[in-house]
């Protein structure tokens, strides 16, 4: 029994078949939204009755595609099969949610609003930043511990004395910048980083220039320069005129510090080198 | 609110992929139930729709893959079924019986890949890139699905409308 299929007429699909068979025709273009009713191309083929018909008869079929059956409303079957796999929390669970996020909510603001009360009241009991201090307090505290100032001593003692007077933000750090050191110091306006190469003994012969020179204002993240070479802090006070730093393996307690006498006009680091 | 919104675009679409309401329900369901029980798997680069519809498209692909009778492999080149589908046979012998109106019937008539790109530009409105991108085909594949649908759905509409139906039923048998 020879039985024929509506399919039995088409080709094979491939996709270099279908370009063969012209699946860009006019129809195929306008039907796909590729050209409208008004391009030239549209109107040519129009004035053919075939097509005409042909599209009358598509437009139609596309329309009834377009009119969608009745659909069910699925929400509460979907819902309830939702639930059984992962069950929903439970009304009075709800509410239990929403009191505690409410009084977190309220505790938060609580704890934000006393934050912002203490700021106006009190500012200094949450300033995390340490206050600045003379450098002639550091020196102070030197005498005082009757270490002799030679390098070593007198900065273990600013270390010290930084890191257990200063913010936990600085403590935080594990290793702690020369320039916050500095800072705590308060007087510094301008550092200098000169090479290590020659080491101490090459700077106190004098003559090398300074890798870099910052204000103090404007010394940040360069300042992680341990190893690097030296530094040389003015202070540009009349009290302080300058300190010598190695930047070298500086670590807190182990900086080596050294004040020295004012220096009026232009620093000569090289003069203000003593041995340590 | 989620449901309320896509469901009806799922339904029909599997409703014209299936030609059965009770299929398309079940599947509709459980993609829902899948997609708002892995809520925090989606994507939000990409539409939430299209992920809805991988998810109920997978499904309904699985459907058919259940229902394909193991030994009766052969019975889907027999059917005439271009694509390779599975479920090409089954679903048309049934619904030589159950569908009701024209236009499914002739749907029926399609291959699975062009009924799919049928229903999805015509029924669904979505853009030819998005359905290349939703079936990872070629945007040309695409175009070509649509116009052999199309092509065969008019035949199959005109011939459905003037054959008698048991004729018709023998034919496609």
């Amino acid at each position: 029994m020879s039985t024929r299929r509506p399919n039995d007429h088409h080709e094979d699909f491939t996709e270099f078949g279908f370009r063969e068979i012209g699946g860009d025709s006019t129809q195929d273009k306008y039907l796909n939204g590729e050209i409208s009713r008004r391009s030239p191309e549209f109107r040519r083929a129009f004035q053919q009755s075939t097509f005409r018909e042909e599209l009358v008869e598509m437009e139609g079929i596309v329309e009834s595609l377009k009119r969608s059956p009745k659909t069910p409303d699925l929400c509460g079957s979907i819902l309830d099969a939702v639930n059984e796999r992962r069950p929903f929390v439970a009304p009075q669970g709800r509410r239990w949610i929403s009191a505690w996020r409410m009084s977190a909510a309220a505790g938060l603001l609580l704890a934000l609003g006393g934050v912002a009360v203490m700021q106006r009241m009190k500012p200094e009991v949450l300033d995390l930043t340490p206050s600045p201090r003379p450098l002639s307090t550091v020196v102070a505290a030197a005498s005082e511990t009757r270490v002799p100032i030679s390098g070593s001593s007198v900065v273990g003692i600013v270390a010290e004395r930084m890191t257990s007077q200063s913010a936990p933000a600085a403590r935080r750090d594990a290793t702690p910048l020369l320039g916050r050191t500095l800072a705590g110091l308060g007087v510094v306006r301008q550092v200098e980083v000169l090479p290590a190469e020659n080491g101490w003994a090459g700077r106190q012969a004098g003559g090398i220039m300074p890798v870099t020179t910052e204000l103090w204002d404007t010394v940040g993240a360069q300042w992680r320069l341990a190893g690097e070479g030296w530094a040389v802090a003015r202070t540009g006070s009349e009290q302080h005129g300058a300190m010598v730093i190695p930047a070298s393996g500086w670590k807190p307690g182990r900086i080596r510090l050294r004040p020295v006498e004012p220096m009026p006009g232009a620093l000569d680091a090289a003069s203000l080198v003593g041995p340590f | 609110m989620l449901v309320r919104l896509h469901q009806r675009s799922l339904y029909t679409y599997l409703l014209r992929m299936s030609g059965r309401p009770d299929v398309a329900e079940d599947v509709t369901q459980e993609a829902f139930v899948r997609v708002l029980t892995n809520l925090d798997r989606f994507d939000p680069r990409f539409r939430f729709s299209t992920w809805l519809f991988t998810i109920g498209r997978r499904l309904y692909l699985n459907w058919c893959e259940k229902r394909r009778p193991a030994s009766n492999t052969d019975a889907v080149g027999a059917t005439g079924n271009e694509s390779g589908r599975p479920e090409e046979g089954t679903a048309r012998r049934e619904l030589n019986v159950q569908a009701k109106d024209v236009l499914q019937r002739a749907l029926m008539t399609l291959s699975f890949e062009q009924r799919e790109v049928v229903v999805l530009f015509h029924q669904q409105d979505w853009p030819i890139w998005l359905i290349a991108e939703h079936l990872q085909m070629p945007e040309g594949t695409v175009k070509s699905h649509l116009h052999r649908g199309r092509r065969r759905l008019r035949e199959a509409m005109s011939a459905i409308q003037n054959a008698p139906s048991e004729t018709l039923q023998e034919a496609w048998l």
